[in-house]
């Protein structure tokens, strides 16, 4: 069962005859002079409203508020009572608003001086209105068929009643109506009314004496009609009616009339001094706050249960409040200058953190520390101002240990720069509707993007040796796609095979924690075999993902001298899977298998101690120079004529096979000298890194030889003539 | 002599009796706490005594188990007694009791009305609390109920979510013979079921004697209620078993397919996707928890063991982000820094409340998506993704955001003819502003059937076309005099009709 308030619908029935075509007997002026009157002119005679003029402008002051502060979810709707009983709207979203309002009401004009009018008609339209569901009912019983929707209503009829005992026919009226349509409700598909309030809004014109007692009871006859009688005078230039129906808001929403106090606003005539101003504004009660203010309907204007001092703006919007409450607000005096100029400021998307401002010694908020402490704020949240309350006690959990005392805090290399990437891709956006095609829930797409960021993911830099690496960047950028384009592909290939030629350069990894002086060739060996194994793993997981992701990892086994798995027979045992058998290589010119395998278990690679010998380092030289000269292409040696095809795993993308045939044209001859598979630039590149450490005499991976990598990575691959 | 428990237990119903910090203990002192456990017995022991050994017990107990707990030690009999407020001193605590002194008659009402005080002037109307109550059973009477029942101003016993746990110093049997079994539930029934009554003693005395057979059953009572609540915080594959102090509190609302549901944090909650804290603009939250990173004891040292939550801390913190969090189905909440002071900062969870829309500016949580799922056309072609806040653009603007009629107060009319008076003294050059406002007020007077004005205002204007000085353009005259004789004779056209300014031959220019 679905229950709908009782303020979900409220049905207004206008006396639409003769008795408030009466003037209110208050004139209101119009003309009147804010800078000194000409001489001898004389003011126009004011204008007086009549009984209806005063209503009508009540009426929609009290919808203003309606439809500001609860948009979409309380309906309104209007009956025109006279000697027929018309709509004014329905209950659509689209005629629940001021400018359908007042185009309906000029429609209809004054009121008729016809004697046959009466409000029985328009009371009758009226249950019948509450019969019908809004578009929330609607949409409840569309979505949740079976469910039975506790329909209420209230209906706020404005008239002049003769006596009590015309009161008494309207009630009787009104519970008939309410029985008929629910005996019908049986039979047909309209709603079934579960109470009705019943709201008379007695109005007469000032000096009348046409009085009715004012009362709220249950009609003996029907339990569930309630009817309430207020009898407003039209004093004050007809604004009591209008306070009277703003305290009926009030009470009818269970609202907080609360005051913003303490707004310093610009004179006009002294546009360097400011005064304070107050302005009045209507919300719902905040939770977290027991507004207890009972709310009595007079007709005085609204009084404030709670004024908040106005702090000068100095918000950081990177400061998360403790919000306990947030409320829609409406300003009472929307057109007042200082409502205006509160309003605009916010929606302008400026906030004012304000202070809980109290006369006395009120036991009712804030502890004894809060006079100091910001209880609310207001600000613009989308095309709403809302009113939060801050919540100024003592937190549960107060002075607790910091996060570095506790489990894994004194841990000092976290990949913190790189987890703020993910959490940048993972921004979440409200795009929901622009992937309609999508069929699945917008937000899990964003949990499918942080699953695969995620498939293997080191917490922290020694734990990693592929993350550490500038070299490997492009290829763990795109890994981690979940289409991964054939250019895609090749750039990964391509940081396979710079890999493969950094091993065989003997450049040195970086290693955290190494200080690899001079090249410990079997500290090295180490090193590789268990950067390739981190990346074998970290390319297995993601294998599954498409194709072209199983292509990069079928290069990666080509290079390393595993051969491709077909399908998905081998799953991963462990993220970094250790090899122990043989490497087998396809071509005997290929670079000979590690040699020695040294039982490692763990990524840790202690750091090698002392400079590098004179021996090793000219042993080194050697074996660099040894190797570019007698080491042929493999793909060269394997293809039939002198032209060897790079990428053959993509060779049904014709474009990809061009572009790797004008390629070869171009760059064989610096991959002869180049002797890897790579493009004749990373050969070059390694030259020029081996002419480093031959000058210093030693290796030193700087990140100066990094930032040169990369600046060579990054240039297009176009091939220079 | 056996000892059964099985009547204990039943009174635990798992899912209500959940611990939530801070705790308050409350020690009836009325009259009745004199009585002897078990008359004639050499040594004499009044439920006094057993009372006070029970706080003890407690206060150790919870002291040493939550380091970060606060606790309050109140007496109440016809008046309450702050022996201790809120502190983690436990010696401090215990050192109060030695203040507990004789009282007069209980008054439940009272003990009611002065904890809703004592709470709330703390921890605010949101932080729910656990009272222990340690009483022979006689704190509600007949009467203090019914004045309770008829207090019709409040819906609710207390005024912030409480747990009340009555701990009683008698059996089951003498607690339902003399009633108080009875009123105990009923107090129970208005606070939602959230709490428990506890019979300390059993028929049968057993060999342990008095004092170990009450420990035994606050033991007991402790275990069941007093639990660290523990969960797996996970990202993608990334995760961390965490625990959420305080115990985060089980929500009793309606879910999406519009029934009744209680919603509680699941045991492993994920992190869908991260949000700036520019953007999700102070969201209203249900409570707010520490989370506090657990790790296997059996690591050697757990500080040097890397944790997804110190990553994440660290990232969310240098980045102003909040991460959000699913909770359980359709509900979610918002993990950020948090600091305490300027050194020692922190993972906290705000709890949002229960639904897939509760923050109107969010808009949807199942909408969210990161920006690179947008299709790259659309991306490319459509600038101008869509960011927060939401607006809520199915309903028309708010009253404050648009030009709005309101006259209640004459002030109001009276604002908005002035402003037709000041264009109107400037024209033709503000000829445009001019008509623009008298049309405003002509469907404004025609709304709300005020004809009388619209006859009142072309006065006006004719009244000032005689005011117009020497210099006025000549085309001022015109337009006012064009613009009174309008407002009078456009009355039955109806609210769509728009005056519009009279054509004339003056080609303007200015008044250089």
């Amino acid at each position: 069962m679905s229950s709908f308030n009782l303020d979900h619908k409220t049905v207004f029935v206008l006396d639409h005859g003769p008795t408030l075509t009466e003037s209110s007997k208050q004139n209101v002026d119009f003309d009147i002079f804010s800078k000194a009157r000409p001489q001898g002119v004389v003011p126009l005679a004011p204008v007086s409203k009549s009984l209806w003029t005063c209503c009508m402008e009540a009426l929609c002051e009290y919808s203003r508020v309606v439809w500001d502060i609860f948009p979409g979810e309380k309906f309104l709707r209007y009956v025109v009572s006279d000697s027929t009983s018309t709509f004014l709207n329905s209950w659509k979203h689209e005629e629940q608003s001021m400018s359908h309002l007042m185009t309906k009401l000029a429609g209809i004009g004054p009121p008729l001086k016809t004697s046959d009018c009466s409000v029985i008609l328009g009371l009758v339209s009226a249950v019948a209105a509450l019969c019908e569901a809004t578009e929330i009912q609607q949409q409840t019983i569309t979505e949740h068929p079976g469910h039975i929707i506790e329909n209420s209503g209230r209906i706020v009829c404005i008239t002049q009643l003769k006596n009590d005992s015309h009161r008494r026919s309207l009630e009787e009226c009104v519970a008939e109506a309410m029985k008929q349509h629910n005996k019908l409700s049986e039979s047909s598909g309209i709603l079934k009314i579960l109470s009705i309030e019943f709201v008379l809004v007695h109005v007469k014109s000032f000096g009348s004496d046409c009085e009715v007692t004012e009362l709220r009871h249950v009609l003996p006859n029907h339990p569930s009609v309630t009817t309430e009688v207020h009898d407003v005078k039209a004093t004050r230039h007809g604004i009591a009616i209008g306070n009277r129906m703003l305290n009926l808001l009030q009470k009818h929403y269970n609202l907080s009339v609360t005051s913003i106090t303490g707004i310093p606003m610009k004179e006009e005539q002294h546009a360097n001094s400011s005064a304070n101003y107050d302005v009045l504004l209507m919300h719902e009660r905040l939770t977290g706050t027991m507004d207890r203010a009972k709310i009595d309907v007079s007709d005085n204007e609204l009084t404030s249960s709670m004024s908040l001092k106005w702090c000068t703006p100095k918000i950081n919007v990177n400061e998360l409040y403790h919000c306990t409450g947030a409320a829609r607000i409406s300003p009472v005096d929307v057109n007042s200058r200082p409502s205006l100029c509160l309003t605009n400021f916010l929606l302008n998307g400026r906030s004012v953190l304000l202070d809980h401002w109290q006369k006395s010694g009120d036991a009712g908020g804030g502890s004894g520390s809060s006079g100091s402490k910001n209880t609310h704020m207001i600000s613009c949240c989308g095309s709403d101002i809302f009113l939060h309350a801050l919540d100024v006690y003592r937190v549960p959990f107060e002075d607790p240990p910091s996060i570095s005392d506790g489990p894994g805090g004194r841990v000092t290399d976290y990949r913190i720069n790189d987890f703020t990437e993910i959490a940048k891709k993972a921004e979440l956006l409200p795009i929901g509707h622009r992937l309609k095609s999508v069929g699945n829930e917008p937000i899990n797409l964003s949990m499918k993007l942080l699953d695969r960021m995620s498939k293997q993911w080191p917490l922290v830099f020694s734990k990693t040796i592929v993350y550490n690496m500038k070299q490997a960047e492009p290829l763990l950028q795109v890994i981690t796609k979940e289409i991964i384009s054939d250019d895609e592909v090749v750039n990964c290939q391509r940081v396979i095979y710079h890999l493969i030629s950094m091993e065989k350069d003997g450049t040195a990894l970086p290693v955290s924690g190494s200080t690899t002086r001079g090249p410990n060739k079997h500290k090295r060996e180490e090193q590789y075999k268990s950067m390739w194994n981190e990346l074998e793993g970290l390319l297995r997981l993601h294998s599954t993902i498409s194709t072209n992701h199983k292509q990069v990892l079928d290069c990666l086994l080509k290079c390393t001298g595993k051969e491709s798995e077909n399908g998905n027979e081998e799953k991963p045992q462990a993220k970094f899977r250790v090899s122990t058998k043989e490497e087998v290589f396809e071509s005997p010119e290929s670079p000979p298998p590690v040699k020695k395998m040294k039982n490692e278990s763990e990524m840790a690679i202690r750091p090698s101690k002392g400079a590098q010998s004179i021996l090793s380092m000219w042993q080194n030289h050697m074996d660099n120079q040894n190797s570019q000269f007698h080491v042929e292409f493999c793909g060269r040696l394997t293809s039939d004529s002198n032209k060897a095809r790079l990428y053959p795993d993509i060779e049904d993308e014709v474009s990809q096979v061009q572009a790797a045939s004008s390629q070869d044209k171009n760059d064989r001859s610096g991959m002869r000298r180049g002797g890897g598979s790579g493009g004749h630039r990373f050969g070059s590149f390694h030259r020029g890194s081996r002419q480093d450490q031959g000058k210093s005499g030693r290796s030193t991976p700087t990140s100066h030889m990094k930032q040169k990598a990369m600046k060579k990575m990054n240039k297009p691959y176009s091939p220079k003539t | 002599m056996r000892v059964c428990f099985s009547s204990l237990l039943r009174e635990f119903p798992e899912s209500c009796a959940k611990f939530t910090m801070p705790v308050i203990v409350a020690v009836d002192t009325s009259l009745s706490m004199w009585r002897n456990v078990f008359e004639g017995e050499e040594k004499k022991t009044t439920r006094f005594d057993i009372a006070e050994e029970c706080t003890n017990q407690i206060l150790d107990n919870v002291t040493s188990k939550f380091k970060l707990e606060s606790m309050a030690v109140l007496s109440c009999s016809s008046s309450v007694t702050v022996l201790s407020d809120f502190t983690r001193d436990c010696s401090m605590l215990k050192n109060s009791l030695k203040a507990l002194k004789i009282g007069d008659k209980a008054d439940f009402r009272e003990f009611v009305n002065y904890l809703n005080h004592f709470v709330v002037k703390t921890w605010g109307r949101m932080q729910s609390c656990t009272v222990i109550v340690i009483t022979d059973g006689g704190i509600v009477s007949v009467e203090s109920l019914d004045a309770l029942k008829n207090a019709t101003t409040k819906n609710s016993l207390f005024e912030f979510p409480c747990n009340i746990h009555f701990l009683c110093i008698e059996t089951l049997q003498t607690l339902k013979l003399s009633g108080s079994h009875y009123l105990l539930h009923e107090i129970l029934k208005k606070n939602e079921d959230l709490g428990s009554v506890v019979p300390l003693l059993e028929a049968k005395t057993p060999e342990m004697g008095l004092p170990g057979m009450v420990a035994i059953s606050i033991d007991k009572f402790l275990n069941n209620t007093l639990k660290t609540f523990e969960t797996t915080l996970s990202c993608g594959n990334l995760s961390s078993r965490i625990s959420i102090f305080p115990s985060p509190k089980a929500q009793k609302s309606i879910n999406s397919s519009l029934e009744t549901e209680v919603f509680t944090v699941e045991d492993k909650i994920t992190i869908v996707g991260f949000l700036n804290i520019s953007d999700i603009r102070n969201p209203p939250v249900l409570s707010r928890h520490l989370l506090l990173p657990i790790t296997s004891t059996d690591v050697e040292d757990i500080s040097t063991h890397p944790s997804f939550s110190v990553v994440l801390h660290g990232s969310l913190k240098m980045e102003s982000k909040v991460a959000l969090v699913k909770l359980a189905t359709e509900w979610f909440g918002i993990i950020y820094s948090w600091a305490d002071s300027k050194t020692k900062s922190n993972l906290v969870l705000s709890i949002l409340p229960v639904g897939l829309n509760c923050i109107p500016w969010l808009g949807n949580f199942n909408q969210l998506a990161p920006a690179s799922m947008l299709p790259e056309s659309l991306s490319s072609k459509k600038p101008s993704i869509p960011s927060f806040p939401v607006q809520s653009k199915r309903f028309m603007k708010r009253s404050y955001s648009q030009p709005t009629v309101a006259w209640t107060r004459a002030t109001g009319l009276q604002t908005d003819v002035q402003k037709i008076l000041r264009s109107a003294k400037k024209l033709p050059e503000k000829s445009h502003v001019f008509y623009k406002d008298l049309n405003r007020l002509r469907r404004a007077a025609l709304s709300f059937g005020f004809h009388d004005l619209l006859d009142g205002i072309s006065a006006l204007l004719e009244r000032e076309c005689t005011l117009l000085p020497g210099t006025a353009h000549p085309e001022a005259t015109l337009q006012l005099s064009h613009a009174a004789r309008e407002l009078k004779s456009t009355i039955n056209k109806g609210h769509e009709h728009t005056i519009e300014p009279l054509k004339t031959d003056f080609k303007f220019q200015g008044l250089k």
